[in-house]
């Protein structure tokens, strides 16, 4: 199956979530979407041979940047730190571009003719931008790839196991399989998720902070317990 | 055959038992030292040796860069219905195999002797 080796994690993970006649985003939580485009960020540049990490911290192995724009922002940021840090740190600190990174991803969609921008206005005043689909065959070829390593008992190519904990995070596997084929996939898609370690750190980012969320909720509606 | 080839600050060291490939990496397999060891063992499995073993008991360390090559490897062998077994892991390594799940995906045998009858056993 072929791959488009310019297509950046960001860039996938964007297109799964849009609908694609309406152009709008799948709901997914705001700090949740910060957390998966920093982890995305981070396993694009491993596998670029950027960055590299075991279960205690995360390194830059090559700091040469990879010429796109949204990679090379962080990759910048890890190499002038002056600290060391694990995987999940860094997942922490990278959200917080994570809204700028989306931009520039969607611009890049657009400007290769994948997505189209529609603006809408409600009175005049109130606007919203969409990003309809123009060309699905991406999009597809992503969706294939999911289903290929999660309806198979293949071991899955390292680019498709990022895929799979991205998936998987921003719950997009409930756009793209049935609740059928989701529980029959549920053993799968944790296995299969536990082979990337940035992938592992990022789903603990966001565990803990769906977490802490809920726990501030919770203190909100209970003030006085 | 015994042959070791220098990579970085590693070095590979590739010997056939029978029709078994047994590789062993010395030293650190991280992001230096993975691809040129990814290199070696897909172009052995592309040549025809669908028996391979990953001895790990001269690596003392392995990263994320690593583990994506025992990926990488086992996946092709299970393309071609070829045997993979890994063995010698430290207790850091180990751990690795653990945490990431790799262990349920490729046999772990506790030595050279034991991954290479396994692999054959399995053939």
């Amino acid at each position: 199956m072929s791959q488009n080796p310019h297509l950046t994690f960001v860039e996938e993970i964007l297109l799964l979530l849009l609908d694609d006649e309406s152009g709008a985003m799948k709901r997914v939580a705001p700090n949740v979407m910060e957390l998966l485009v920093a982890g995305a960020i981070l396993m694009d540049l491993a596998l670029r041979g950027r960055l590299d990490c075991d279960l205690q911290r995360l390194v830059v192995v090559d700091s040469t940047p990879v010429g796109e724009e949204i990679l090379d922002g962080p990759l910048a940021e890890i190499v002038e730190a002056a600290d060391e840090a694990d995987a999940r740190t860094w997942v922490v600190r990278l959200s917080a571009r994570s809204k700028q990174v989306q931009e520039a991803a969607l611009a890049r969609l657009v400007e290769r003719g994948i997505l189209r921008v529609e603006d809408r206005s409600f009175l005049w005043v109130f606007g919203s931008r969409r990003y309809p689909m123009v060309d699905d065959r991406e999009e597809r070829e992503v969706k294939l790839r999911i289903l290929d390593v999660l309806l198979s008992d293949r071991i899955p190519a390292p680019r498709d196991v990022a895929l799979i904990c991205l998936a998987d995070a921003s719950n997009a596997f409930q756009v793209i399989l049935s609740p059928q084929e989701l529980r029959h996939a549920a053993a799968r898609i944790e296995l299969v998720r536990g082979f990337d370690l940035i992938g592992q750190a990022m789903g603990r980012a966001i565990q803990k902070s769906v977490q802490d969320i809920a726990a501030a909720t919770a203190t909100a509606h209970h003030p006085f317990y | 055959m015994i042959e070791s080839i220098k990579i970085g600050k590693s070095a590979i060291g590739g010997e056939t038992v029978g029709d078994v490939t047994v590789w062993v990496p010395e030293g650190r397999v991280d992001a230096s030292s993975a691809p040129d060891l990814e290199q070696a063992m897909t172009s052995g499995i592309e040549e025809g040796g669908e028996a391979v073993v990953l001895d790990l008991s001269r690596t003392r360390y392995m990263s994320s860069a690593g583990l994506r090559v025992v990926l990488v490897v086992a996946r092709a062998l299970q393309a071609r219905e070829g045997k993979f077994a890994v063995c010698g892991l430290n207790d850091e390594v180990k751990e690795l195999f653990e945490v990431s799940g790799f262990s349920l995906i490729v046999g772990i045998e506790p030595d050279r002797d034991a991954a290479v009858a396994a692999v054959q056993q399995s053939a």
